[in-house]
């Protein structure tokens, strides 16, 4: 490990024990997670064929990747022609150069922000605010967690780790005023202050959850309408999407529009769905006068050219998360990068570099609850397998290598095995009482620290089957 | 943005792409199909009501359009409105509304339109003042281009006549819609509404602003409307007219 990834990991495992030792966020992530866990099937279960749409899906993304440059092209093509703009970005500094510029040649004073991850990943906020720009953060949850001055820590839910009173805390060190803490008057106060930030901004910025390559639609999906309002008053509006945000057709959409809410949070639909296609037209009252596409690489041609493909078929519904059973009890923060739970074992070590967060794939007890719950059935079990191989073939442990071809030399030779297991028999039944072993000795007994260790049978199982074959 | 950029980039991407592929893998996109389309066996706009109100917005079906004026009033009434603004549209030739105008302890306004021949405003309308205007509105009430049965949504497409700002804005909405505009499934949406339709926004609503942000309990209102209500009137000819809507080929 170089000395950057055992900071890391040292790191994870601090942030684990907090996590593990906060009542609170635990009770918040159990409440959180089997809630939207059962959301998850219900949200299934009410969907007629549910099996088949889900594979739909995942074979429209798959193929899409197939053959992304071609989408791509016709994407651009199609938003140009309803009066957008597109730009090109390899990685996050050129993409927030890209929008930092279109800030400056507009005078833009003041943004809004509606919940984006890919945004998150950039670091936008940052250089918007060196540049001199004023940047509100517009999704309730992650209005909460700019004031505070954190990180989201899920990806529909990205201040479950605060109470109704650190709210109000925050609220009314913001206002200067003292705020209630029952949950109505605190939308209410977060919807009065954002509203004038809604009115002064020049400038709206979003994520994507979906672009369709035939009409140029970007689809932004909000349950709380910040989306529309950052869409609809701002004169310009920026969007910034993963390249692999797109999706061919028209007719494409209601397959995955089906699936987001459903596995997200079990509903039919989120609340508001807005298929934006170009800047406000001739004669609108409303809507903004330029729209801005930044396309967003950032190392995922890397991933595409990579066994991993497989994973830009995400579409960030956060049901992975919720079915995980380390994210539920460590939490989002945990991960160390702007994704969590189980893709974002995946995600972060994929967009930066393997050797980086080496304990993420490892984070994990391969279940597969998370393909299970994941609306395009992503293989993330399978996934998180195929990086540990890669960390070891990366950098081979003496111990481990060594302790592996023994093992292979002896399974190679039965009377050799033969001999080992007797062997083992011989020194574990003195050690054990009971029918268990409790505490092995030397190297070995960090295997007997939490938990029992079956005490071995008289006779090994070829000599049963000897037995029994002579009667 | 050069254009060196945009190669570098589709290059780099191509290459990416041609690393896995294999020789045989399939170019064409997947056909369309409408598997998990919902199949509504009730009548349509009660199958609407439930969705609707599952979502937490509130329906009222009445029987006929001469219905809907008194609805209307008492909607506004307990709303407590003071500032109702309305976007244009065929509902209203249907509606006497002169009461909205002229009497109520309320102030009721049309969305202004752009001058007729050009399409462009004129330099006297004074935009700042609109959008003051706009934001202040508690009330907003529209058409629907489309309610979905299946959701319990309904589908507004940006228009001068139609901006967003009156759906989004006041604290209440209220839509009116005929029943022939209900769709039985989301897929019918993307059927009936082709490419060549699309303006610059389509919104689907589905139910009242929410947000679970706070120890996740479900607040309403937190940027949008609080509350949504919809009224269907039931036309006589429904099914005829609905059968042109729907004409438009399944995959
Ligand atoms: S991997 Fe699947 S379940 Fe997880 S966020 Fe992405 S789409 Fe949802």
């Amino acid at each position: 490990m170089t000395d950057y990834a055992r900071q890391e990991h040292r790191e994870f495992v601090a942030a684990s024990r907090a996590a593990l030792s906060d009542g609170k966020l635990q009770l918040a992530l159990v409440r959180l997670t089997s809630t939207l866990t059962a959301a998850n099937r219900r949200g299934y279960d009410s969907l007629p064929e549910s099996a088949q749409v889900r594979e739909q899906a995942r074979q429209i993304k798959l193929r899409t990747l197939a053959n992304l440059p071609r989408y791509l092209e016709q994407l651009e093509e199609s938003v140009r022609s309803v009066g957008g703009f597109v730009h090109w970005a390899d990685d996050a500094r050129q993409a927030c150069n890209i929008v930092c510029d279109i800030a400056w040649s507009h005078g833009v004073k003041r943004a809004v922000k509606a919940k984006s991850m890919t945004t998150e990943e950039i670091h936008l906020n940052a250089a918007l605010e060196s540049a001199g720009i004023e940047v509100t953060e517009t999704d309730f949850g992650e209005f909460v967690i700019q004031l505070a001055k954190e990180r989201p820590s899920h990806i529909v839910a990205p201040a479950v780790h605060h109470t109704r009173e650190s709210i109000a805390g925050l609220l009314s060190n913001h206002l200067g005023e003292p705020v209630p803490d029952d949950a109505p008057t605190l939308a209410k106060t977060g919807r009065r202050i954002l509203r004038q930030k809604f009115f002064a901004a020049d400038m709206g910025i979003t994520g994507v959850n979906f672009a369709v390559a035939e009409t140029g639609t970007l689809v932004l999906v909000t349950n709380e309408g910040n989306g529309r309002l950052t869409t609809t008053w701002p004169r310009i509006h920026v969007a910034v999407m993963g390249m692999e945000k797109v999706i061919p057709r028209w007719r494409d959409l209601p397959v995955f529009l089906k699936l987001l809410a459903r596995a997200a949070t079990g509903h039919p639909l989120s609340v508001y769905t807005s298929l934006i296609t170009g800047p406000a037209r001739n004669g609108d009252l409303d809507g903004p006068e330029e729209l801005h596409l930044v396309i967003l690489d950032n190392g995922r041609s890397k991933v595409l050219a990579s066994p991993f493909r497989e994973s830009l078929a995400c579409i960030r519904c956060g049901a992975c998360l919720n079915a995980c059973p380390v994210y539920r009890r460590i939490g989002g923060h945990a991960y160390g990068g702007i994704y969590s739970g189980p893709i974002g074992s995946v995600l972060t070590p994929l967009y930066s570099d393997i050797s980086h967060n080496p304990h993420l794939p490892h984070a994990s007890s391969l279940c597969g609850a998370c393909q299970a719950a994941c609306p395009v059935k992503i293989n993330i079990p399978h996934m998180l397998i195929g990086l540990r191989e890669l960390q070891h073939e990366k950098k081979r442990n003496f111990w481990e290598d060594l302790a592996y071809g023994l093992a292979r030399r002896v399974l190679q030779r039965p009377w050799l095995y033969r001999l080992m297991g007797r062997l083992l028999r011989w020194t574990l039944r003195p050690l054990s009482r009971d029918g268990w072993c409790c505490r092995l000795p030397g190297p070995v007994a960090g295997w007997t620290q939490s938990r029992d260790f079956p005490a071995p049978t008289r006779r090994s199982f070829r000599q049963l089957w000897k037995r029994e074959m002579k009667r | 943005m050069t254009a060196a950029n945009r190669q570098n980039f589709l290059e780099r991407v191509r290459k990416a792409v041609a690393e896995v592929n294999r020789p045989g893998d399939p170019k064409l996109p997947l056909p369309h199909t409408w598997v998990g389309r919902s199949k509504i066996d009730s009548d349509l706009v009660t199958a609407f009501c439930s969705a609707l109100q599952r979502a937490g917005g509130i329906s009222h079906a009445v029987e006929s359009w001469s219905e809907v004026s008194p609805l209307l009033r008492r909607l506004i009434h307990e709303s407590g409105g003071k500032n109702i603004v309305l976007s244009r549209g065929d509902w209203q030739q249907r509606l006497d509304l002169d009461w909205l105008f002229r009497h109520g302890p309320w102030k009721a306004w049309l969305t202004p339109l752009p001058c007729s021949d050009t399409g462009e405003w004129d330099s006297a309308n004074d935009n700042d003042a609109l959008k003051r205007q706009l934001f202040a509105a508690d009330v907003g009430i529209t058409g629907a281009d489309w309610l979905i049965a299946e959701t319990g949504s309904v589908v507004l497409l940006s228009r001068p006549d139609q901006p967003r700002s009156v759906s989004l804005l006041p604290r209440v909405h209220i839509a009116i819609a005929e029943s022939r505009r209900v769709l039985p499934d989301l897929y019918d949406l993307f059927n009936v509404c082709s490419p060549a339709d699309l303006t610059a926004n389509l919104i689907i609503i589905t139910g009242p602003s929410k947000t679970g942000d706070i120890e996740l309990k479900l607040v309403t209102g937190v940027h949008g409307p609080e509350q949504i209500h919809v009224i269907v009137a039931r036309e006589t000819t429904e099914l005829s007219e609905r059968a042109v809507l729907l004409s438009s080929t399944a995959p």
